[in-house]
């Protein structure tokens, strides 16, 4: 059907695709195929539904969550061949890909037409625009321009059935919104083959600002208050005390190390109004006490500023052997709570914690450092990891902003959602005939079984 | 149209006008027992939209949920009970100098969980044209009468499935919206409202062409053509031979809005065009109003329905002039970077131009019908769309009665 290159089955091929991002738990699948159209992925799902096998969708398996680990074994249908970009129409300001195409490549592509694909997570330099699709993406910049739900206009899906289904990419009032509720899915409801993605004028300017402050808690008070100015810059990106130290010593970027955080802010638009903005920003930092602000004076600078923001990350492993990034939102007047509990919850559990955050969506990425060799404090890590997303709860947030439930927060869902909410979801899962084969075991806890806990990744222990 | 009073357009229905969550639940759950229709109604602006009702039933009213939740206005969310109004919504974000930027007909009737419901499309372009890209969360009352909640209240959530997406649109068919969380916005510090006549239809496709790629972000560009707008307050009327009228909308900072008008002024001259009025704040109010209502006049006779067409944007001119040949009554509102059109024309030809708008693998349903609706399920809405198995599947699996307004939407 495939043909022979298309397909892996032996144990030493499929080892690579028995877990992705997230590594606790690890399976191998009976088998691994690599599709080229849609109609090949129809095919392979009727075939696994004649032997009752499990499907598992995956991109360029990024996903830090579980999201495309093979459970129960089954047909691993790997999307990454299926990597054309079928049309860039510009005039409809519409691009048509198919689903393994990376985030990066339709950038690529799109460089320099005056147009862009707004959602940019940190991964896009390899997750698949079907991938992103999936998780419902986000990155720094969706304050301004959302996730990438908000920048999906039509779907081509292979159900669970093995049949194929096109919504969009004219909207239709009469007719379920299905393509917005398959974003975000994580594949358990139908496998993505296609997507018609809204492309967005590209903003005629930018002005970007790096604040440094004396405490976490005067950054998160600008930041809000500058919201609360009526500026809603493009990204406000914090940096703790914690990560600068880290960032300093591997890359030297100048930063004063008794600094209790930075924030990277930028706004973007016409020309016209930018320099006003970025006065007002100004003013709100030095109002909460920033010993300095700098402007990015032309592209290269900004660059630059933007670097210290995007090496961060990478920065951490000089810290630490392991590390783990985890994923939490709060409204984001509660940000400056949650960054004060996270303080109290590392000294608690005797983790060391480094935080950024994309802090004007609320959205945290606290760090935690540790050693995956001690037994004992990865035992801490997970406990530590736990009472953070619980305390996201607790504020009113969510679990995941921007990760997915995967297997790994599938023991939150209870905790966020009441049992109502979660039989609501799975009625919607039952309407998709078959869909208990797709992916199984991600996104819903099972009705009668209870969530295996995981919290997180010695995984990223091994990164 | 407007819904005078609950239930006079369902003949034989009764009222139910519950004091809170818990006593819509009841009636619904009873409702459920009986297999008695129920028609949620909020202001009851809506009626015109969707089937008309078939079955006698319980006009359920959300008139007394109406409460404020929270208003974290630093957080640029808002959480409403679905009764209130988008008037009074409109003047809790005035407060705080915020805003709800999907404009609606008659906000002062309309409530919040009717827009919803309606999957109500504003004015401006993308991202304020479509009511689901502000919806964060809401709480509902399915078809059993269980009250369940979806998405949550903050502005990023990537927890379990999206089943916000599927009750907005669904016009009531899957469940009682009782209450919405919103994403809003800083209100613009000024706007302008800048239009010009076309001459002649041909002028229509080129002047959309080449504006598209316009470096001016007007928050919306429409496209007027037809009998209706040779009135619109503020704007002298148009030669008889015109074709129509070219509107664009810019806000923002007023030194942005200032450099917006002039830039227009060049481009349009480039095109040969000439921005005739400009109106400003107050001024521009009662045009942008009167564009606003369009989509649902309070005097549509049989004569008269509107429809609403989605197409590629490069499409929206060429069936714009083939509207106006078929119907040469017929008025007509284009928003250009939606590829959406909203035409009154007569009901005679809604199936020419559904069949002319699939051709070009476009969507077409009527928008508006008047009080004496002759237009049935199928006229209004058109053949199942793709996917409609599903649909109806997730219907019975919300509302196993079928007891949500039966008949209305796409649902037999």
């Amino acid at each position: 059907m495939l043909g022979a290159e298309n397909v892996l089955s032996a144990p030493s091929e499929l080892a690579v695709y028995e877990c992705d991002g997230f590594t606790i738990e690890k399976n191998l699948p009976d088998a691994v195929v690599f599709p080229h159209t849609t109609e090949q992925v129809a095919e392979v799902v009727k075939l696994c539904n004649r032997f009752g096998l499990p499907i598992v969708p995956r991109g360029a398996g990024t996903s830090l969550a579980g999201g495309c680990l093979p459970r129960g074994g089954g047909v691993v249908v790997m999307l990454t061949r299926m990597k054309r970009i079928l049309q860039i129409d510009l005039r409809n300001r519409m691009a048509v890909v198919e689903a393994g195409v990376p985030n990066l490549e339709l950038t690529r592509a799109l460089a320099g037409t005056g147009y862009h694909f707004a959602p940019d997570p940190s991964s896009q330099v390899a997750s698949t625009l079907g991938g992103n699709v999936a998780t419902n993406a986000g990155g720094p910049h969706t304050l301004k321009y959302g996730v990438t739900l908000n920048h999906v206009l039509g779907l081509e899906v292979v159900l669970a059935d093995g049949s194929i289904l096109q919504l969009g990419p004219a909207w239709h009032p009469g007719a379920l919104d299905l393509a917005g509720v398959l974003v975000g899915s994580e594949g358990t409801l139908a496998i993505v083959t296609k997507a018609w993605l809204r492309l967005t004028p590209s903003p005629q300017g930018y002005r970007t600002l790096r604040a440094v402050f004396n405490s976490v808690e005067d950054a998160t008070n600008a930041i809000s208050d500058i919201i609360a100015a009526g500026i809603i810059p493009a990204a406000m990106e914090l940096m703790d005390q914690g990560i600068l130290a880290a960032v300093e010593e591997a890359y030297h970027f100048g930063f004063p190390l008794d600094a209790g955080a930075v924030a990277v802010i930028e706004v973007d638009g016409l020309e016209a109004g930018l320099d006003d903005q970025q006065r007002r920003i100004e003013s709100h930092c030095r109002r909460w006490n920033a010993r300095e602000v700098l402007r990015a004076a032309d592209p290269a600078q900004r660059e630059l500023l933007w670097k210290c923001r995007k090496m961060a990350v990478g920065a951490v492993g000089r810290l630490s052997p392991s590390y783990c990034i985890q994923d939490g939102v709060v409204p984001r007047t509660r940000l400056p709570h949650m960054l004060r509990r996270i303080t109290e919850i590392s000294a608690r559990h005797r983790v060391r914690i480094v935080n950024v955050a994309h802090a004007g969506d609320g959205n945290v990425h606290p760090i935690l450092l540790f050693d995956e060799r001690d037994r004992q404090e990865v035992a801490r890590v997970l406990a530590a990891s736990r009472e953070l997303l619980q305390e996201c709860i607790a504020c009113g947030g969510s679990v995941t902003a921007e990760h997915g439930i995967g297997v790994e927060k599938l023991e939150f869902m209870h905790q966020q959602f009441a049992p109502e909410d979660l039989e609501a979801m799975h009625r919607l899962r039952d309407a998709f005939a078959h869909a208990g084969r797709l992916n199984p075991g991600k996104l819903l806890p099972s009705r009668h079984e209870p969530s295996p806990q995981f919290i997180r990744p010695l995984s990223q222990a091994l990164v | 149209m407007i819904l005078p009073e609950h239930a006079t357009l369902v003949p034989g229905s009764q009222s139910c006008v519950p004091a809170d969550c818990d006593e819509l639940s009841r009636a619904l759950s009873q409702a459920a027992d009986a297999g008695t229709p129920i028609y949620p109604v909020g202001g009851g602006t809506n009626w015109g939209y969707g089937a008309p009702a078939g079955r006698a039933g319980i006009a359920l009213s959300t008139a007394r949920l109406n409460r404020l939740i929270d208003y974290p206005a630093r957080d640029l969310t808002i959480t409403v009970e679905a009764g209130m109004t988008m008037e009074t919504l409109a003047q809790h974000l005035a407060s705080q100098g915020q805003c709800l930027p999907v404009d609606v007909p008659y906000a002062e009737r309309a409530t919040v969980g009717g827009v919803v419901a309606a999957g109500a499309r504003g004015l401006r372009s993308h991202p304020a044209y479509h009511i689901r890209d502000y919806v964060l969360g809401l709480r509902a009352v399915d078809g059993r009468g269980t009250l369940f909640s979806a998405g949550g209240r903050v502005v990023k959530n990537a927890a379990g499935y999206n089943l916000c997406r599927v009750l907005i649109g669904s016009l009531g068919s899957l469940g009682v919206i009782v209450q919405v969380t919103l994403m809003v916005k800083p209100r613009p510090e000024t706007m302008a409202l800048a239009a010009c006549t076309l001459g002649d239809p041909m002028a229509a496709k080129s002047v959309l062409d080449r504006l598209h790629q316009s470096g001016l972000y007007p928050a919306a560009l429409i496209l007027l053509a037809g009998p209706a707008w040779r009135q619109l307050p503020g704007l002298e009327a148009p030669s008889s031979s015109a074709f129509g009228r070219l509107v664009a909308l810019c806000e923002g900072m007023s030194g942005e809005v200032v450099w917006m008008l002039d830039r227009l002024e060049h481009e349009w001259e480039a095109i040969g065009l000439k921005a005739e009025t400009i109106l400003r704040e107050g001024a521009a109010q009662p045009a942008w109003q009167a564009m606003v209502n369009f989509r649902q006049p309070n005097d549509l006779d049989e004569q008269a329905v509107i429809v609403e067409a989605y197409l590629r944007p490069s499409d929206v001119a060429t069936a714009l002039c083939r509207i106006r040949e078929m119907d040469p009554d017929a008025s007509v509102l284009a928003q250009a970077h939606e590829g959406c059109i909203l035409a009154r024309i007569a009901p005679r030809i809604v199936e020419p131009l559904r069949s002319l708008v699939h051709a070009a693998e476009g969507t077409l349903v009527v928008a508006q019908q008047p009080a004496k609706a002759t237009l049935d399920r199928r006229a209004v809405w058109g053949p199942p769309p793709p996917g409609f198995g599903l649909m109806q599947a997730l219907k019975d699996r919300f509302d196993p009665r079928n007891i949500l307004n039966p008949g209305r939407f796409i649902f037999p």
